[in-house]
């Protein structure tokens, strides 16, 4: 163990126990480390091995910093498969998804910009229109990473990201899969007032 | 034997017993041989259980069914118990003491009466389905008995495939049978018992895999259940004994097992531990190695539960010697390799690296549940069940219910292990004996015999009876001709065959022809005496003929069945093995078995809960009891005990409990005495024990010895104990939180194991577990903020006690692993303890200030050693005493007449003790309610004037039953000697035999097959 | 007869073949699906990583719009859709004061009480009745199809009823074998493909289809059959991709279950749009002479 050893700090610990716990709706307090959701994760290899388990013991230990902003809480896919055999009923997707939010709230630079730009995208598209426009949303989505990448100098990045995106969009063209048509709900003002209220409420 | 007798009272001398495993068996044999009739209801076409479908059991490695099948057999020839299976309670009416039950018996189709089990029409029957004991490996037919080894071994027909039901048409079976026992017409029957009590044994039902679909039980075929593995180890099985995988009859080399399946997990499956799997499937790991050195054996684990007895020396010698690789990780679904049938799994590894891992076959260790019905079956016997539908018994009295005269045992009381259910099978016969102790021996049934003839001056008169054995034997061996040359043996006056020798009309037959000839030997040329001798032998006592003056050839399981393709040479050793029967048989002489009177009196040694416990069992049936305690108080360890982790009050348990004792009209206590000499054998001993602080010299005779000197806490030497007084153990610290100190820890590190598992004491304490969490618990009631952390090996929360773990978890109280190499350490500061220690599943170090460290220190035995060498008792080497077998006599010690029970035994709960203390009570009790004990005949003589007092017999017996006596010669006390014969052939000068196994008793046999040899 | 129908943004977009697909073929069998009066997003996968409220409060929306709208039941071929639908409305029937907040905000107020299908569930109560059998006019014999479910036709962040098995669904098998065609099982039925993160995680999500693909073509398989569009997409428009890194040569065809029920029924290949695939389609079935 070459690792200084952290001391435990209930101080951070207690609240943000609570906080995740409240809005995730997760007992996370019930694992017992069994391993099954590591075993099952289908992105653990992706996040250098922090798993479902690894991160809750991360938050049960106040360990704000890397619990908040790691690879796990970036690459979830929310594929639900931790929570569902889980023995003690714990959805970790919940988790990820509550501390994208709390990573957020706090301002953290996402670890994976790209994965927060398209959910914040997607959903700001799904609101303004009343409907998705994958032309619209997809454009609104390169643009955001574009800029990010710009502020980062990552020039590379964005050509890399131009030639991908392009090469998809013309193949879907080609298969006739790419949408030209605009659509939109009209009761799209209600989804923009529960937007609003949305934004209102108190985590 | 139990006299009968007639007595004034309403209580029933008979006890309903429903079930028929293990636990079921227990209780039915110790009521039964305590002079209650019993009364049997098995749901089932034979009892068993689930013990019968084992290959092996932990820890020692017996096979299962070679255990259970001489309680079976003990079962099925017990006068005083009636079995019925297929058979259902309807109703029950009534009170303790005399409840009146409405059973409804299904259909069998096939006459006990006349069916001889000779399994003729299972062979013929065309119509096959899977069979549930070969867990769907292999088929059963439509009429079939559940296993080999079944009892009654009567076989059942189907009804819902046989053929003849379905469309009038076959009837093979009734073609074929010899015996007529084919009864189309069968429409079961239904009947009243009237009995005094109720045990309830039904077992448990097993959690079915095929709900986890993502582990591919049901979906791949190298995907099985432990219990099929059970039954792929067995020799008995559908691949008789050889390892192999369902999926393509490949011998697999690495298997992996998938621990708690079903169990620990709150979806889709049940949340309690069902305790035995840890074990088994390392018994399994085990013994697949045994069957094939090339299998690599992983078990993919959460905790491993050893905590019983012996139990982590068992799993160690698993790792060490067998290379049974243990990985802490659960594994979340079992994919098949496309083409191979082999099996990918993927788990998380320590470092946090997964990988990726093939196996050829893997195991899931499936769990126990209740059976489907369980709500019914607790409503028809008026109990009620708990949340889990297990059934409600108060923490201090496991083996009762809510409704009085109703008690439960083995599994269906809580998942268990064999030895826990045997234990809990004569608690609860116990239970029963206190309650209809007035009534016994009003309901048995006593062998009446005539007169023995004397046969000693007379020449031996030998009949030879040959059995056909429906065509086991007849098929193969010519039964006519072994009959007609066993004619022309020295001695035989007659000889004859019969279909079944041992059919009804065949002994009736026999008593004709002893009668008629004057026989004085019986030959019975046949099947096993294991099975069949006690039948013929009451045959022989009915006609006045001593039981010892017969002999059996088995020429089933030595001839027919083993030589069936050489049927000539087959006949000829038949001939062979009768003409050594009968030479033997001319040797017999009469032996008799002594009766020695029963001083009805127990002796219990230790004033603990489980002494004080046992004693009551014994005076509430009215035996006199005299308990006898070192110190100056009663209550043992229990003293320094606050609650029990379900709430229930010690203090007030305890302080009821010694008045009972002290108050009770037929216990003598006698405290701060000291036993200093112990003689005699079982039914008489004799004890001398120095009393008080004036040390009075007292003499006790008493008939049976119960052990119970309990345990104390280890006092640890590690971790800053006594050095820093923040560092204390669990039970200092539960006597600090019934003071109302404490309170304000905020913080605080326990640690387990300290003093068990480890060089000096490998085995688990089993307590402290389930310690730590209830004060745990405790503290966090009066400081829900406070921060626990509970630093441990393995979390062993055993059966129904895992849902306080889960309530731990809950509440936040953290659990940290740690191995045995890497143990926290700890360092005093100024305002706290610093404990350091290893996140394993982050794998980054972390340290912790604690107001309190507290160690969960194990439990060592009570110094005994110049007691074990007063009373002859072995002692394992962690100094606890050593019961007569591990799995089957849990309660029984080697000597007779002794009994163990309590701490003194091994580690366990307060609950546990007081089960063990009423089983040690009513095992005494098998000896106790009888005025005269009947010893066997078959025990080891010395001829004092060749013995040249060597002392190889004295070494040599496993019971130490051997003593030079007075003259300077050994002397073997027949009432002790078990009639092994290890002394008899060990003495070089040839000074001892072994009744009805005497030299030339032996010796005329060997002449006898080397006749024209030599 | 009639039921509701929400078509997700996507069937009106880069999957509207599924929508031409799931009109034509419920048609065959008798089922009218009438899209329900201007419902919106219902948010998918994202809107529970930006905002609790407003991931019930969307699909909750059409919920009210399908009730007002006069139906008994409503049919959702998006997977993800489905998924988000049914939670929402599991989550207001356990939360009442969250749908009175909800419903304070539409003019077609939400009561909770539609059958929320997927078009599984519908299918296969015409298979139960006979009905689907009686449409077949061809067999699909030679078609040995994985069926590959994804996470959000089996899996739920919330304890909703579930209409078919977690772990092992059969929805699809049970179909396709009515239809004449042998599914094989395989040990990657409900893995994720990656869903978004195709788009915005690249490697990893390459590497989740890869493994899915390799099961797959280990199996024997000759096609993918799939009820969710997102993962058609991925499977279908990344296929070269992953397997050319990860070194597969074989390429399965992704069809929907629609496609293969119209097939079935003797529908074309222009009118299903069997030909809007990226993986070429149509080869595999004038081999087995299915068209």
């Amino acid at each position: 163990m070459t690792e200084p050893a952290r001391e435990f700090d209930s101080e951070n610990a207690h609240p943000m126990v609570k906080e995740v716990m409240e809005r995730s709706q997760q007992n996370l307090l019930q694992c017992y480390q069994c391993r099954r959701c590591a075993a099952g994760c289908p992105v653990g290899e992706e996040t250098g091995y922090i798993t479902p388990d690894r991160l809750i013991r991360m938050i049960i230990l106040g360990d704000r910093e890397n619990a908040l902003n790691n690879q796990l809480v970036w690459r979830c896919v929310s594929c639900y498969t931790c929570g569902t055999r889980c023995p003690n009923d714990i959805q970790t997707a919940r988790i990820t998804e509550t501390i994208k939010k709390i990573a957020k709230e706090n301002h953290l630079d996402p670890l994976k910009p790209k994965v927060a730009h398209f959910h914040d995208t997607f959903v700001n598209s799904g609101v303004r229109w009343g409907r998705l426009n994958e032309m619209e949303f997809m454009s609104f989505f390169e643009l955001k990473n574009t800029l990010k990448d710009l502020k980062r100098l990552k020039f590379k990045a964005i050509y890399d990201e131009l030639v991908a995106k392009t090469k998809l969009g013309l193949n879907m063209a080609r298969r006739k899969r790419m949408h030209m048509g605009f659509q939109s709900a009209k009761g799209r003002n209600e989804i923009k007032q529960l937007y609003k209220k949305a934004k209102k409420k108190t985590v | 034997m139990n006299e009968k007798k007639s007595v004034e009272t309403n209580k029933r001398g008979s006890v309903l017993v429903v079930g028929g495993g293990v636990g079921a068996m227990q209780s039915a044999l110790d009521l039964a041989n305590s002079g209650f009739k019993v009364h049997i209801v098995q749901k089932e076409s034979s009892i068993g259980g689930t013990m019968v479908m084992l290959d092996k059991t932990f820890p020692t490695g017996d096979c299962s069914m070679c255990m259970i099948s001489p309680k079976m057999v003990e079962l099925g020839r017990h006068l005083n118990i009636d079995i019925h299976t297929l058979a259902e309670v309807e109703s029950v009416e009534g009170e303790p003491g005399n409840f009146t039950i409405k059973v409804k018996q299904k259909p069998r189709y096939v006459d006990p009466d006349k069916c001889t089990g000779c399994g003729i029409c299972e062979e013929k029957c065309p119509k096959k389905t899977s069979s549930e004991y070969e867990q769907g490996l292999t088929v059963r037919k439509a009429i079939f008995s559940l296993f080999p080894q079944a009892l009654p071994n009567t076989r059942a027909i189907d009804r819902d495939i046989c053929i003849y039901f379905k469309n009038g048409k076959c009837k093979a079976c009734e073609k074929f049978c010899d015996a007529n026992a084919i009864d189309w017409e069968d429409t079961g029957k239904e009947f009243e018992l009237n009995v005094g009590a109720i045990v309830l044994s039904p077992g448990l039902s097993r959690y079915d895999a095929a709900v986890r679909p993502e582990l591919g039980f049901g979906r791949w075929p190298n995907v099985v259940s432990s219990i099929q593995f059970e039954r792929i180890l067995s020799a008995s099985g559908p691949y008789q004994g050889t390892v192999m995988r369902p999926g393509d009859k490949k011998h697999p080399k690495k298997v992996a097992w998938i621990q708690c399946v079903g169990s620990r997990d709150s979806h889709n499956a049940n949340p309690w531990c069902s305790s035995v799997c840890c074990m088994y499937a390392t018994k399994q790991a085990m013994t697949a190695k045994d069957h094939d050195p090339d299998i690599e054996p992983t078990i993919f684990y959460m905790d491993i539960r050893a905590f019983g007895k012996d139990f982590d020396k068992y799993v160690n010698r698993a790792k060490e010697e067998y290379g049974v690789r243990y990985q802490r990780a659960m594994i979340s679904a079992v994919r098949e390799e496309a083409g191979s049938g082999d099996l990918i799994m993927r788990y998380a590894a320590p470092d946090g690296k997964l990988i990726d891992e093939i196996f050829d076959m893997v195991v899931l260790s499936i769990g126990f549940q209740p059976h489907a019905e369980a709500v019914e079956f607790a409503k028809t016997f008026g109990i009620e069940l708990d949340a889990h539908h297990f059934p409600k018994t108060p923490p201090l009295m496991p083996v009762q219910t809510t409704r009085p005269g109703v008690y439960v045992t083995g599994i269906y009381q809580g998942p268990k292990d064999i030895p826990e259910t045997v234990m809990q099978g004569s608690a609860v016969a116990g239970g029963a004996m206190a309650l209809l102790s007035e009534a016994r021996g009003t309901e048995v049934v006593v062998k009446e015999q005539p007169p023995e003839k004397d046969v000693t001056e007379e020449e031996p008169r030998i009949g030879v009876f040959v059995c056909h054995c429906g065509i086991n034997i007849a098929s193969v061996v010519d039964v006519e001709g072994v009959a007609a040359y066993a004619k022309t043996l020295p001695h035989v006056v007659y000889a004859g065959n019969d279909l079944f020798t041992c059919s009804q009309d065949s002994q009736e037959k026999m008593k004709a022809l002893i009668a008629e000839h004057r026989l004085n030997r019986i030959v019975v040329s046949a099947c096993s005496p294991k099975t069949h001798e006690p039948i013929f032998q009451d045959t022989m006592e009915a006609c006045g003929l001593n039981k010892y003056l017969f002999e059996m050839a088995n020429i089933r399981n030595q001839d027919s069945w083993v030589h069936s393709e050489i049927p000539q040479e087959a006949t000829e050793k038949a001939n062979e093995l009768v003409r050594m029967a009968v030479a033997r048989a001319a040797t017999l002489h009469p032996l008799y078995e002594k009766q020695i009177p029963v001083n009805q009196r127990g002796l219990v040694v230790g004033g603990g809960v489980a002494g004080m416990n046992a004693a009551l069992g014994l005076a509430d049936q009215d035996f006199e009891v005299v308990l006898v305690e070192k110190e100056a108080e009663l209550g043992g360890l229990a003293n320094r005990l606050t609650a029990t982790i379900e709430g229930a009050d010690v203090r007030d348990y305890l302080d009821g409990l010694i008045k009972k004792v002290t108050d009770h009209p037929k216990i003598q206590v006698l405290t701060n005495a000291l036993i200093i000499s112990f003689t005699g054998s079982q039914g008489n001993f004799t004890t001398e024990i120095l009393v008080g602080p004036q040390m009075v010299q007292r003499k006790i005779d008493h008939g049976a010895v119960i052990v119970a000197t309990g345990a104390n806490e280890y006092q640890p030497k590690e971790y800053l104990y006594g050095e820093n007084p923040r560092v204390m153990t669990q039970l200092e610290l539960a006597e600090r939180l019934q003071k109302g100190e404490a309170a304000d820890a905020s913080r605080v590190v326990m640690i387990q194991c300290v003093g068990s598992r480890n060089e000096d004491n490998p085995n688990c304490s089993r307590i402290c577990c389930q310690s730590a969490i209830k004060n745990a618990l405790q503290i966090k009631k009066t400081n829900p903020e406070a921060d626990i952390f509970i630093l441990y090996r393995d979390i062993r929360t055993y059966g129904l006690l895992e849902d306080y773990y889960a309530e731990a978890r809950r509440q936040g109280i953290l659990f940290f692993p740690f191995d045995p190499e890497d143990p926290p350490v700890v360092e005093s500061l100024e305002d706290g303890v610093q404990v350091s220690f290893k996140d394993q599943l982050l794998d980054r170090p972390l340290k912790v200030k604690a107001d309190m460290l507290v160690l969960s220190a194990g439990m060592v035995p009570e110094d005994t050693e110049e007691l074990s060498s007063i009373l002859k008792l072995a002692r394992n080497p962690e100094g606890f005493f050593m019961e007569a077998h591990v799995k089957l006599r849990p309660v029984d010690m080697a000597t007779e007449g002794i009994f163990l029970c309590g701490t003194a035994h091994s580690p366990k709960l307060l609950s546990e003790t007081i089960s063990q203390a009423y089983a040690a009570a009513a095992r005494a009790t098998t000896f106790l309610s009888r005025t005269h004990l009947t010893l066997s005949a078959v025990t080891a003589r010395v001829e004092g004037e060749k013995c040249a007092s060597c002392l190889v017999c004295v070494r040599s017996c496993p019971y130490n039953v051997p003593k030079i006596n007075e003259e300077g010669v050994s002397e073997i006390d027949a009432a002790t000697c078990h009639g092994c014969g290890i002394c008899a052939a060990e003495c070089p000068a040839k000074a001892i035999q072994l009744s009805w196994y005497e030299d030339d008793q032996i010796i005329c046999k060997v002449d006898a097959l080397l006749e024209g040899v030599l | 007869m009639d039921i509701g129908y929400y078509p997700g943004c996507t069937l009106h977009a880069s999957s509207s073949l599924y929508d031409v697909q799931s009109r034509r073929v419920f048609n065959e069998v008798g089922i009218n699906l009438k899209e329900i009066e201007d419902w919106n997003c219902c948010g998918a996968t994202s809107a529970g990583k930006v905002d609790d409220f407003l991931a019930i409060a969307m699909p909750a929306r059409n919920i009210g719009i399908a009730e007002a709208d006069g139906f008994s039941e409503i049919v959702i071929p998006c997977s993800a859709c489905y998924s988000r639908t049914l939670v929402a409305q599991k989550r207001l029937e356990d939360d009442p004061l969250l749908k009175k907040e909800i419903n304070t905000e539409l003019t077609k107020k939400i009561q909770g009480t539609i059958k929320v299908s997927s078009i599984l569930e519908v299918l296969l109560t015409k298979v139960a009745s006979g009905e689907l059998a009686e449409k077949v006019s061809q067999k699909l014999k030679g078609l040995k199809p994985v069926c590959y479910y994804g996470c959000m036709q089996t899996r739920f962040p919330y304890k909703v009823p579930v209409p078919d098995d977690v772990e092992n669904p059969q929805g699809m098998e049970t179909v396709l074998k009515v239809l004449g065609a042998k599914p094989l099982d395989w040990s990657y039925k409900t893995d994720c493909c990656g869903a978004s993160a195709a788009v915005n995680d690249e490697e990893a999500a390459l590497n989740l289809m890869a493994r899915i693909m390799k099961d797959a073509v280990a199996r024997e398989a000759n096609c993918f059959v799939v009820t969710c569009p997102m993962c058609q997409l991925n499977m279908d428009s990344f296929q070269d991709q992953f397997c050319e890194k990860n070194e597969i040569k074989e390429r399965l065809p992704v069809y929907f279950i629609t496609e293969m029920v119209g097939l079935a029924m003797g529908v074309s290949v222009a009118e299903l749009q069997i030909d809007r695939h990226f993986v070429e389609s149509t080869e595999l079935l004038k081999e087995l002479n299915l068209i």
